[in-house]
């Protein structure tokens, strides 16, 4: 995979681990990106107080007392 | 169809089942990977893979989960210092051992045994807390990290380990002395099974720094994760070395694994622990059963049962990340109707 196997022994190993490495900060930094931007109608969809589709089309308020999160 | 040359259904089928323990990780605070490596033996994968892999997925999920409580202060670097140094040595003991018995054709039927061995083990063990009703699981979430612990709060083990006062006495967060020794030797112990069994520790150190050493909770928890990231990438590295690291099977079930410990995390603020626990206990020994069924399989020579295996770690999972989700989501909605009458009151 990604053509890291003509490299031999250590210096495939240290790019495997670094390539670990890479994805999981880069998934830290994503992931809590989205949380950040979708987390409060994601949370609201799950409460029961907004539909999955108005959450999709940005027509839910984030919170009851009009967008202040508890 | 394919993506770099690996099927997108397998894929998709890594990425689900990383999501899965990720959740679990989250929740918990364990690395999961004590179902990765007996998952893909099952799936067929040569031993040393499925280790190295588990080990390089649990290194991954590691970075992630340390990044999170780095803010939270929950971290004693002396300590994660001296674990990292014995669990290195542990590692490569274990590493060796593990090459040798595939040299001799036992190295599945060894670590099966012993995952059986440990999982069923550690499965009765907070099984029996939770039916208990108390307090003594070592899986809490919310304890106060700076206060100085308790006499009666660490486990008579710990206190007779801590009891053995042979120089030099290190002094860790929670204002109590253990012998480095002791340290050293917890720490030895938790990584030859971390390299013999391809796992990062967690579910094995963070219950041996609360039992064995008497650390807070939270302490342990920190302090076994920003270790876990040592012993996690050295042990890759060493796997990968011999090219036992498969990055089909890491980056999907990192990519998932990510997500659900972020759900994972947030359910922590919701859901009554005790409520959940006993379900961890049963998802730890239905992995021990779902070894021991595709050892008998082996055995017997009916592949059937490799299937049957499967299924039962699948489900357990599922079982465990379901109930944890139910849960979260029936409080969450508690709450929001609790504020809509408060609101109208």
């Amino acid at each position: 995979m990604f053509g890291i196997e003509t490299l031999g022994g250590n210096a495939q190993a240290a790019v495997l681990v670094g390539i670990v490495l890479v994805e999981a900060l880069l998934l830290y930094v994503g992931y809590g990106g989205l949380e950040t931007l979708l987390g409060p109608r994601f949370r609201r969809v799950l409460e029961g107080q907004c539909a999955v589709l108005d959450a999709l089309l940005m027509r839910c308020k984030t919170a009851e007392n009009g967008g202040v999160e508890r | 169809m394919d993506l770099f040359g690996v099927s997108v259904t397998l894929l998709a089928t890594f990425t689900g089942f990383g999501l899965l323990i990720g959740i679990l990780f989250g929740f918990f605070g364990m690395g999961g990977s004590f179902l990765v490596t007996p998952a893909l033996l099952v799936m067929g994968y040569e031993p040393n893979v499925a280790v190295g892999s588990g080990l390089a997925f649990v290194f991954g999920t590691s970075v992630i989960a340390t990044l999170k409580h780095r803010d939270l202060g929950q971290v004693d670097y002396k300590l994660g210092v001296l674990m990292i140094a014995g669990t290195t040595a542990g590692i490569e003991v274990g590493k060796v051992g593990l090459e040798y018995l595939q040299h001799i054709g036992l190295a599945g039927s060894v670590v099966s045994v012993a995952y059986v061995l440990l999982l069923g083990g550690i499965g009765a063990f907070v099984t029996r807390e939770s039916l208990k009703g108390g307090d003594g699981g070592g899986l809490e979430h919310d304890v106060d990290e700076d206060t100085d612990v308790d006499e009666d709060d660490i486990p008579e083990i710990a206190q007779k380990i801590q009891s053995y006062r042979i120089p030099p006495m290190m002094s860790l967060r929670g204002g109590f002395q253990v012998s480095l020794w002791m340290i050293l030797a917890v720490a030895f112990a938790t990584g030859l099974l971390s390299g013999f069994l391809g796992v990062g520790g967690g579910f094995i150190r963070m219950p041996a720094l609360f039992y064995l050493i008497g650390v807070p909770v939270p302490v342990a928890v920190g302090t076994d994760l920003f270790e876990i990231v040592f012993s996690g990438g050295i042990g890759s590295f060493l796997y990968a070395q011999s090219g036992a690291v498969d990055l089909s099977i890491v980056v999907p079930l990192l990519a998932g694994s990510a997500l659900g410990a972020r759900l994972g995390a947030a359910a922590t603020s919701l859901v009554e622990e005790e409520d959940i626990k006993i379900y961890f206990g049963i998802m730890l020994l239905l992995g021990a059963v779902a070894v021991a069924v595709r050892q008998v399989g082996g055995v017997l020579e009916m592949p059937v049962l490799d299937s049957v295996s499967l299924a039962i770690i699948l489900g357990a999972a599922l079982l465990v990340s379901g109930a944890v989700s139910y849960s979260a989501v029936r409080e969450l909605r508690r709450d929001a109707a609790e504020r809509s009458v408060t609101a109208e009151a």
